[in-house]
């Protein structure tokens, strides 16, 4: 268990060096820098520049962004399941990525193929509106082969265009009750009214009957010629426009092609403003900028030969740091602790003055985990699971983590599986015991696990005490106290373990270590009224003996979720069994099996995964955890949109 | 029908009933809103999934119950005598009315566990972990239901 001891680092170079240091710190990434106190900020370089840097980068970021869009606009990508959790990154080798880089300039005007490519498509596209519009307004027409030259009609008839709702008898019916004489024709309809044309005498007032009848006049938009001659000119023309657009969008597809380009330049960049936005965290002077920062103590002659073989002047040297000081925390474990990390990092890091728990948790965990879970079957597939993910996904150091999580925790199924003969619900052979015929003996397992785990954070408790000197604590406080719980536990089950003879003696053990607890606590208190008043609280330490064993009993949970899982296994099985003999119930059986187990796998490993976890965090923390430490965050190299296959050397 | 297989019924009727409505009420609450955070981003998928389907094991756990009482006095075959009814019918209180409500509440903490996956992501484990407190109740229902069931002699 440990809590990488941190340095701190001083560096002073020449002020037009600046960038080279910080990109090689970038680089490295094993430098947090620290932000000057106000007081200290000598800095004659104005923020001015700085924001003027970073507005630059911005734009760029912008421009690189509207690109992705639009090639996500016209060839998006598609996620896979996985990738659906996971998210998905583009994964590049470091020869790519350097190759990548080094096309900026062809970025450039590709960025603007790109942007024209798209400017025409949106111009294309509210062109091919129009034309819609357009052939939509003269498809009533469409029967109307008049040109358009005639609609004025001749010096004794006159033409009349327009629309009507009803029966057009009701038209004609009125033009007839007075006396006009008139000719008339149905050119189209759309989905609410009919398009007709009437021919009347000039003279005749034709026009005001029909539009008392609710006759609507109306025309064509159309200037020259015949409706049907323009409807082919447009359709012509809307083909066209389809087909352009269609060309565009096979280009923008092939540009989309470049994708991982663009990617590559918006981390490129999104890096840069790290790395500018770092410059506010220097001290400037007029020739020389110092900084300050936090270096794992292991990295610094790393550091140090890194800075040094840029081979410009500067001062370095790694200070240790204050008492006072907030040192940022970073877990350092060996392999197989690792991914308990992620446990301690889901919940908070220790503080400075902590002991890191990763490798306190890590057993338990596993143990926990493998009795919630507790079928060799379903383990092994969560364990496979997670190594397939491993080789398929390129994932980051913090998912690589939760893999070996759940695939340790998946071997903690198989574990407790195969002692209680537990695999898919079957029991192929004796195993120790059987969960379901025995679920006394479950309980007694898990609760003898959560005693355990319990003893083992009080001590570690004690051994923090120790560590900081307070010996009396340790054994006044811790080591009693845990006499005393054994003895209550002797005392009310001694006799089941055959100590019957040694009842007496027990109980006199449990009263003294209970006296010995109330004294202790009046430890460090100076004066007889103090001390007396002492008392009453060391009684409540006694009555804390409840929240001990209330914590203890919580881990019974862990033989509920082994049992519930047990028995929902045993029952899929069953029903499989009983479709299995019917006509083709072999379908129906494999069918069931694989939902129904599918379904118990699922709602398990979550719950075993939840539950287990909670136990770490608050039965077992309770006893000598906070946490509380902020997270080491060294100015690096981000991954937004790529990822590298294989870091390079550093 | 004997009175006692009438109670028996019953006591695998309380089991299943009440905590899978629970069940189905939290996972609604939970999922209506994991809906909702998915519209704004689709990637939140997994996290709020997992928050969505944690109010569902206690309609398990009743199934669980309600199955293993079935089959026990599937097992005898005859007719249950009265006492060991009504044994069934108590046996079935603890987890059916203890999932129903610890469902729904369940249900509600997820759903605010869904918040914190919707504007921190990077904190969802300690929703999940909220959502798991409720839980604890159910599961103390489940075992004593489970040991009620347990002490039954047919």
């Amino acid at each position: 268990m440990a809590i990488v001891p941190m340095k701190r680092l001083e560096l002073y170079g020449l002020k037009r060096h600046k960038a080279s240091y910080l990109a090689e710190l970038q680089r490295l990434g094993l430098v947090e820098l620290i932000k000057p106190a106000a007081e200290e900020r000598w800095t004659t370089e104005s923020g001015e520049a700085i924001g003027r840097e970073l507005h630059h980068i911005d734009e760029r970021l912008a421009e690189i962004n509207r690109v992705l869009a639009v090639f996500e606009r016209f060839a998006p990508q598609r996620p896979s399941f996985v990738e659906q959790f996971a998210g998905i990154k583009t994964v590049l080798t470091w020869e790519e990525q350097q190759n990548y880089l080094a096309r900026q300039e062809e970025a450039v005007s590709l960025t603007d193929r790109v942007f024209n490519a798209e400017k025409e498509h949106t111009w294309l596209e509210q062109e091919k509106l129009r034309v819609e519009r357009e052939i939509a307004s003269l498809q009533p027409w469409a029967g109307l082969d008049l040109p358009a030259e005639d609609w004025k009609g001749s010096k004794r008839v006159a033409l009349l265009l327009g629309s009507f709702d009803r029966d057009p008898r009701l038209l004609t019916e009125a033009l007839a009750s007075e006396q006009i004489a008139y000719y008339f024709r149905q050119i189209g309809a759309d989905d609410h009214r009919q398009y007709y044309i009437f021919f009347c005498l000039r003279e005749s007032p034709a026009e005001e009957v029909l539009r008392a009848k609710g006759f609507l006049p109306a025309r064509p938009e159309l200037t020259t010629g015949a409706v049907g001659e323009r409807l082919a000119v447009l359709t012509a023309k809307k083909q066209e426009l389809a087909a352009s657009l269609a060309q565009i969008e096979d280009k923008l597809k092939t540009l989309a092609e470049e994708r991982p380009l663009f990617q590559t330049l918006y981390d490129f960049w999104y890096n840069q403003r790290l790395q500018v936005e770092a410059k506010n965290q220097l001290l400037t002077g007029k020739a020389v900028f110092g900084l300050e920062g936090w270096v794992p103590a292991a990295q610094c002659t790393r550091v140090e030969q890194v800075i040094t073989s840029l081979g410009l002047p500067h001062y370095i040297r790694f200070i240790d740091p204050q008492t006072e000081e907030e040192i940022p925390i970073l877990l350092e474990n060996k392999k197989v602790v690792t991914p308990f990390e992620k446990l301690v990092e889901a919940f908070s890091l220790p503080r400075q003055d902590e002991v890191d728990p990763s490798a306190a948790i890590a057993p338990f965990f596993f143990l926990c985990y493998g009795m919630a879970l507790g079928d060799a079957g379903y383990g092994l597939v969560l364990s496979l699971i997670c190594v397939v993910l491993m080789a398929k996904l390129t994932m980051g150091p913090g998912g690589r983590k939760m893999a070996w999580l759940f695939f340790a925790s998946g071997l903690g199924a198989v574990f407790f599986g195969l002692l209680t003969s537990s695999i898919f619900g079957y029991s192929l052979y004796p195993g120790f015991f059987n969960v379901i015929e025995k679920p006394q003996l479950l309980l007694i397992v898990a609760l003898g696990l959560g005693l355990v785990q319990l003893y083992t954070g009080t001590v570690i408790s004690a051994w923090i005490s120790i560590k900081n000197g307070d010996w009396a604590e340790a054994v006044l406080g811790k080591g009693v106290w845990l006499l005393f719980l054994t003895g209550l536990l002797l005392t009310a089950g001694g006799s089941q373990l055959g100590l019957e003879a040694y009842a007496q003696p027990t109980k006199y053990v449990t009263a003294l270590t209970a006296g010995l607890l109330v004294i202790g606590n009046a430890r460090g208190k100076k004066g007889f009224w103090a001390k007396l008043k002492a008392v009453p609280g060391g009684l409540l330490n006694i009555y804390g003996s409840v929240g001990f064993f209330s914590d203890v009993l919580s881990y019974s949970r862990l033989m509920a979720l082994g049992l519930s899982g047990a028995v929902m296994g045993s029952i899929i099985n069953l029903f499989a069994e009983m479709t299995w003999g019917a006509p083709v119930g072999w379908i129906f059986s494999i069918i069931i099996f694989l939902f129904g187990h599918g379904l118990n796998f699922g709602l398990n490993i979550l719950g075993a995964y939840v539950h287990s976890s909670r136990l770490q965090y608050l039965e077992f923390f309770n006893t000598f955890f906070t946490g509380g430490g902020r997270p080491f965050a060294p100015l690096k190299l981000e991954q937004i949109n790529i990822f590298l296959k294989k870091e390079r050397e550093v | 029908m004997v009175l006692g297989t009438l109670y028996a019924f019953l006591g695998v009727a309380i089991a299943v009933l009440f905590s899978g409505i629970g069940s189905a009420y939290g996972v609604s609450i939970a999922g209506k809103l994991a809906a909702g955070v998915v519209t704004e981003d689709p990637k939140k998928f997994g996290q709020t999934l997992i928050l969505t389907a944690l109010p569902g094991t206690q309609g398990i756990y009743g199934f669980v119950i309600g199955m293993l009482m079935v089959f026990k006095f599937a097992a005898v075959g005859g007719p249950i005598p009265l006492e060991a009814g009504i044994r069934f019918l108590i046996t079935g209180l603890p987890i059916g009315i203890v999932g129903l409500f610890s469902a729904v509440l369940q249900g509600k903490v997820a759903a605010a566990g869904i918040g914190i996956v919707a504007k921190r992501p990077e904190e969802s484990a300690k929703g999940i972990v909220y959502a798991g407190l409720v839980e604890t109740y159910a599961i103390l229902a489940f075992i004593i239901s489970f040991f009620l069931y347990n002490s039954i002699t047919l």
